[in-house]
């Protein structure tokens, strides 16, 4: 295996079940993994922590998924996270959107964990 | 006093006044009237119209009062009573019911640019010259009497109030000397100018003055007689009241009947409105349609207040004067202030009836000088192949000068009369016998506009005809009489004897005559117009005037020409009647309205119609037909295609009045249906926000328990705590899975009204700790203090329970959600107030932003609302609180502040 644990991956979703499951998920996985419970704790916590993988809700309280993927992409042009946006809206237009903003992955919910993990690695496989 | 006077005037006693300061006097009068118009036409120049108002419009149509109103009224009284008023009641009738018989006349004038009543009348069938032709002789013949009346009416009163007679010869006469001075005045401000649609302001606004001079004059000299003379009019009754011929007069009982009446009232009507004069300032001179409306009363008031001292001065005179019978009646105006030696008094009546003789020959004059010109000269010269080549294009010259000659004829012609013919009539009868020739024009008129089957030949009979019987029995007797009352030879004395078989019982000879001359008239009229057949030109005027209202605006008429015209022809006939500069002007403005364009070779039907109308109104329709005929080729047009136009016309009259309906009715409909789509588009919206919402809710959960479920799946070897945990979750998000979709059912089901509502007598303090008990749970977890306040004397409360439950825990548990963090409570009180039960939850939370406040209660308000307190159950809780409100006819308040909490008050209704 490679040294995924040097991997920071950011994790923002305001549903706690679901930010449960993805924490045990991701750890398993030897990822370093970082919490977020909305946009606001997303961005302050990128700016912190500068994880490589940010895995985004769409739909937060106070600064929405969008917001937070236009910022890192736009601020930090050199050595931009991957984002992957993990969203119940999964409107055509509402994907479209989101790889404009520069997403690398948008994965519509309900998702399977198995396929997630599998996307995830391969991003991270690329990084290394 | 004693005087001795002789109305042919030999010697008299007294010399009354300077016979060259009443010259003077009267000079300086009529140069204050040149001035008055001379006023009057600068104000025109500089765009204001002195006489485009009611009052001067009424004051104008007042020059139906003339010297036999101020100085005949009075001789009418001593010889018939009351009876003077008639024809002053014709005049109000027409003015009061009327009015719209006028209003039509005037309508049809201005579109037609009428000119005159000849000009009317043979517009009216078909534009035929010979009805003018007849019109304007008979008006001629009614006129020149009428004109010498009030020639010897200032001649008359010069004599009296200076005491002087005058020589034999014309020219040793000042009524001479006055006339001519009133041709004058009228070809200066009658034919100054000539111009299309132009109207002789200056002339107009002297008369209108010369109407409130004569008017005060005659109420001083009657304000002097009744209040100075005598004591007031019961005074005026008590003293002069005692001749058996003025008693006679007044007792209805000895009159010969109301017949006389009634005959009076009608020539009085037709004259006020058919009277060359009258027509002139009715409708030829009418600035506007609007100003009748006021002169409806203005007239009549006009007419009262000039008759209200006659009875008075005529029963002070008849007794002052009783054993002179050298002084008539006529006169006692001037006689009764002379009597007393009031002579500014006199002199103020002097000036009152010159008032108003000058008037009436001014506006007569020019009346009678255009029908002459329009309707008899002109027409009569263009009927002449060589004149007609040589001159078409220089007609107006002639028509100005022609015009002038024909002024200068009548006044000419009155004062003639006056000098020779006038001693066969009474002053009185001139009046009277010019009326009932007018009266003639009144069938053919009336039924002309209102009437689509009359003729020419009908018209033609129907005038000839009364107009026979009124020569033969008003006029002829008079001259085939010699000096003692006997007729010239036994032939013409066994003619009239005849005709005396006529008589009416009761009836005067006005009367008699005015009864078989309009009889006849009428039958003829209708019966020869039934037995003939109505031409295309005659049928096109008769729509065009019956019709008026239909077909034409003041604006525009309807095109009803067909032939070919050249561009140029018609130019240059505008042009060498309005000159140059004014005919660009207007042809450019009529071109760009009706999209026309002056450069092509044929002219458009459109500009023939507006060439013929425009110099109609300089020259009067029937010349203005034959000059546009003599230039165009011209088809007839045929009473298909000319119903056929006017039907079109009608049409858009019609359109455009619908249109207006119909625009005005679509704007509201569009507003509706603006109204309903952004419901709709809302209503729209607000399904997509809930779908969107509902989907992203279900979602949510699903997505957790597919993920745990898949961990757990995955992860055998995961830890008892752990699993325990994650299953847990499952359970929890499972739930809440299956309380939305409940929700979202029960919405569903009060939105489409399929709900029950079983209501029954609730226990409210059994219901609150139930309701308490179920919250208990949640309240403990959050840390919250639940509290409760029931008034005392409410227990019951009639409504369904389940449902009352489901909103007061949807309440609490959104109170409870959003608490504070420390110290939270929320309290539930019950409450009532005028026939309502109230229940109030109340918390200490985080409070909800104002700019959201109105928003939370409507439907599936959620998506905006979860981005700030992630603290939600399905965004449908206070939907379904709010249906649970509408269905017990209850409603729903909301207080909240901020970071202090919220209020949410229910009322229902007990």
């Amino acid at each position: 295996m490679i040294r995924r644990n040097e991997l920071k991956v950011l994790i923002a979703d305001d549903e706690p079940s679901i930010l449960m499951s993805l924490e045990f998920l991701f750890k398993k996985e030897g990822y370093k993994v970082l919490i977020a419970r909305d946009g606001q704790e997303a961005i302050n916590m990128f700016d912190l922590e500068q994880p490589a993988i940010m895995i985004l809700d769409i739909m937060m309280p106070n600064v929405d998924g969008y917001k937070v993927c236009s910022y890192v992409k736009t601020n930090y042009k050199i050595r931009a996270p991957k984002v992957v946006f993990l969203s119940a809206k999964n409107k055509e237009t509402e994907i479209e959107h989101g790889y404009e903003l520069g997403a690398d992955l948008y994965i519509p919910k309900p998702f399977s964990t198995r396929e997630l993990i599998k996307k995830v690695n391969l991003i991270a496989t690329d990084m290394l | 006093m004693v005087y001795y006077y002789n109305v042919c005037g030999d010697f008299r006693e007294s010399k009354k006044m300077n016979g060259f300061l009443i010259s003077v006097v009267s000079v300086l009068y009529l140069g204050f009237l040149f001035y008055l118009a001379f006023v009057a036409e600068r104000f025109k120049s500089k765009k204001k119209s002195l006489i485009d108002n009611p009052y001067v419009y009424a004051l104008s149509l007042s020059v139906y009062c003339t010297a036999w109103t101020f100085y005949g009224s009075v001789g009418r009284v001593k010889q018939t009573g009351l009876e003077f008023l008639s024809v002053y009641i014709g005049p109000t009738l027409v003015m009061l019911l009327g009015w719209s018989v006028l209003r039509k006349i005037i309508r049809i004038s201005h579109v037609h640019s009428i000119t005159s009543v000849a000009d009317f009348i043979s517009a009216r069938y078909g534009k035929y010259r010979s009805l003018g032709v007849w019109v304007t002789i008979i008006s001629l013949l009614a006129g020149i009497p009428y004109i010498g009346l009030q020639i010897k009416a200032i001649s008359k009163s010069f004599e009296i109030l200076s005491g002087m007679t005058h020589g034999q010869y014309f020219y040793q006469e000042p009524a001479f000397y006055i006339s001519m001075l009133l041709v004058v005045f009228t070809i200066l401000f009658g034919t100054r100018k000539v111009q299309a649609n132009e109207t002789h302001e200056g002339m107009i606004f002297a008369i209108a003055s010369e109407s409130i001079f004569k008017l005060l004059a005659f109420l001083a000299v009657g304000i002097f007689v009744t209040f100075w003379m005598n004591d007031g009019f019961a005074d005026v009754f008590e003293k002069h009241y005692y001749q058996k011929e003025i008693q006679k007069a007044f007792d209805f009982e000895k009159q010969p009947g109301y017949g006389n009446w009634f005959m009076h009232i009608l020539v009085s009507a037709f004259s006020f409105m058919f009277l060359p004069r009258q027509f002139q300032v009715a409708v030829v001179e009418n600035q506007n349609e609007n100003n009748l409306k006021q002169a409806i009363w203005l007239l009549p008031l006009y007419m009262f207040l000039i008759d209200i001292f006659v009875i008075p001065i005529a029963l002070t005179g008849s007794s002052i004067f009783a054993g002179n019978p050298n002084i008539l009646a006529d006169n006692y105006v001037i006689e009764l202030p002379l009597s007393v030696s009031a002579n500014i008094i006199a002199l103020i009546a002097y000036i009152g009836g010159f008032s108003a003789a000058t008037g009436m020959i001014i506006v007569e004059t020019i009346a009678i000088s255009t029908m002459l010109t329009n309707s008899l000269v002109l027409p009569a010269l263009l009927e002449n192949k060589r004149f007609k080549e040589k001159y078409t294009f220089r007609i107006i010259n002639f028509a100005v000068w022609i015009r002038r000659g024909a002024i200068i004829l009548t006044v000419l012609l009155g004062f003639f009369y006056y000098k020779t013919v006038a001693s066969y009539f009474s002053l009185v009868s001139i009046g009277l016998i010019a009326f009932v020739a007018i009266g003639q024009f009144g069938p053919i008129i009336l039924g002309g506009i209102f009437w689509k089957g009359a003729t020419k030949a009908g018209a033609l009979m129907g005038l000839l005809s009364g107009f026979t019987i009124w020569l033969f029995s008003l006029i002829l007797p008079s001259l085939l009489t010699d000096s003692s009352g006997q007729y010239i030879n036994t032939f013409v004395a066994g003619f009239f004897e005849f005709f005396a078989h006529f008589k009416i019982q009761g009836f005067d000879d006005i009367s008699n005559t005015t009864f078989w001359s309009l009889l006849v008239n009428s039958l003829l009229y209708f019966v020869v117009s039934m037995c003939t057949e109505v031409t295309p030109s005659e049928a096109k005027q008769a729509l065009l005037f019956v019709d008026v209202f239909k077909y034409s605006t003041k604006e525009g008429q309807s095109v009803l020409w067909k032939g070919k015209a050249r561009n140029e022809h018609l130019i240059e006939l505008l042009v060498s009647f309005i000159g140059s500069m004014q005919a660009k002007e207007e042809l450019e403005d009529f071109a760009r309205k009706n999209n026309i364009d002056l450069k092509d070779v044929t002219a458009d039907p459109k500009l023939v119609s507006y060439v013929e109308n425009t110099i109609s109104s300089i020259i009067g329709t029937s010349t203005a037909r034959m000059l546009v005929a003599s230039i165009t080729k011209e088809e007839v047009v045929s009473i298909d295609e000319i119903l056929e136009v006017l039907k079109r016309s009608q049409k858009i009259v019609e359109d455009n009045q619908e249109l207006k309906n119909k625009t005005h009715q679509l704007e509201k409909l569009s507003k509706e249906l603006k109204t309903t789509n952004e419901k709709l588009q809302k209503s729209d919206t607000i399904k997509n926000e809930f779908l969107t919402t509902v989907t992203h809710e279900i979602r949510t959960p699903l997505t957790s328990i597919k993920a745990l479920s898949e961990i757990i799946f995955d992860n055998e070897d995961l830890e008892f705590d752990q699993k325990k945990i994650f299953l847990n979750t499952i359970i929890d998000e499972t739930d809440r899975l299956s309380r939305l979709v409940n929700q979202v059912l029960d919405l569903e089901k009060y939105e489409s009204g399929k709900h029950k509502l079983i209501k029954k007598n609730i226990d409210i303090p059994h219901l609150i700790d139930n309701v308490f008990l179920r919250m208990e749970e949640l309240a403990k977890e959050r840390n919250v203090k639940l509290k409760s306040f029931i008034q005392k004397d409410i227990t019951v409360f009639n409504a369904d329970e389940d449902k009352l439950i489901q909103l007061l825990i949807n309440l609490l548990s959104n109170a409870i959600k959003f608490s504070r963090a420390e110290n939270g409570w929320v309290l539930l009180s019950v409450d009532t107030s005028k026939k309502k039960v109230l229940f109030t939850v109340e918390d200490n939370g985080v409070g909800i932003p104002q700019e959201m406040q109105s928003r939370i209660f409507e439907k599936f308000y959620q998506a905006d609302n979860q981005n700030s307190i992630k603290e939600k159950g399905s965004g449908l809780g206070l939907s379904i609180t709010r249906k649970i409100v509408e269905i017990h006819r209850g409603s729903m308040f909301l207080e909240s502040m901020p970071d202090k909490g919220t209020k949410v008050i229910v009322s229902f209704p007990n």
